[in-house]
């Protein structure tokens, strides 16, 4: 099956853990996309859901880490960002447990549109910064 | 590699060797963690579940002869405690090794968050109040 978000090559940003990092989350929407297409069944859905919601917010807080302690000048507009996401997710998750016709082709359009935005815009903008201090 | 769970000095229960036995713990964690995301062979990830059952049990003995002859506070939830740990990590290895499961980052954040939660509150209360009562 094609991908529906394929990886290509320039959403690479250059700091290894990272590029890793959005290439799993990339995975798991992915993943969640298939199993739309496929119709798997409630559950099975709800533990990749619950996979994105983990896996985001781990991911975030490991950027956020960085910030943090190298004191990254533009921090709080993008932690605004990434707790955008969060919120989105879980209302999402929630309106998935009430009921399975909360995911939408437009949801999943919408996770991949604002990651990958995310990716090539927000986060292109630390890499200088986190290069300097030897990522 | 950056570690999914970094060692701080505040999960330190003052008690050497249940210390060293945490640290091994979470590097266990760790290397399941990196060898996840690096999407290892099924045969190494086989391995580094047994690796942290057995672990597991081995750590929770040591802690358990610790503190059993001795009486404190909430020290039936403790062990019930351990005992809900194993029980959750060999369900994990039994369903990992028929293939029931895969290995998902939701399973590793509960492993990771259970062990420093049960590290950071129960560990350190029961070892605080042993240690206050002289007896370790």
């Amino acid at each position: 099956m094609k991908e529906f978000v394929p990886w290509i090559d320039e959403y690479n940003i250059g700091i290894e853990k990272i590029d890793e990092q959005h290439k799993f989350l990339v995975g798991v929407i992915n993943e969640l996309y298939n199993a739309f297409m496929n119709r798997q069944h409630k559950e099975k859905m709800q533990n990749i859901i619950k996979e994105l919601d983990d896996y985001t917010d781990f991911h975030f807080k490991t950027e956020e880490d960085y910030f943090q302690r190298f004191g990254y000048a533009e921090k709080d507009e993008h932690i605004r960002e990434h707790n955008y996401f969060r919120e989105k997710i879980g209302e999402f998750k929630q309106d998935f447990k009430n009921t399975e016709s909360a995911l939408t082709f437009s949801v999943l359009n919408f996770l991949r549109n604002w990651l990958i935005n995310h990716i090539q815009g927000t986060d292109q903008k630390y890499v200088s910064f986190l290069k300097e201090k030897g990522f | 590699m950056a570690q999914f769970i970094g060692w701080e000095a505040e999960y330190e229960t003052g008690i050497k060797e249940v210390d060293d036995q945490h640290k091994f713990l979470v590097e266990v964690i760790n290397e399941l963690f990196n060898a996840f995301m690096e999407k290892k062979h099924d045969e190494e990830l086989k391995e580094i579940i047994k690796k942290l059952e057995d672990y597991t049990i081995f750590h929770f003995r040591t802690e358990e002869e610790y503190f059993k002859p001795y009486e404190f506070s909430y020290k039936e939830t403790h062990l019930n405690a351990h005992k809900y740990f194993i029980e959750q990590v060999q369900k994990f290895r039994d369903d990992y090794y028929n293939a029931r499961v895969s290995i998902t980052f939701t399973i590793l954040n509960f492993l990771r968050k259970w062990l420093i939660e049960h590290i950071q509150g129960t560990d350190k209360k029961t070892f605080q109040e042993l240690r206050d009562k002289k007896v370790i």
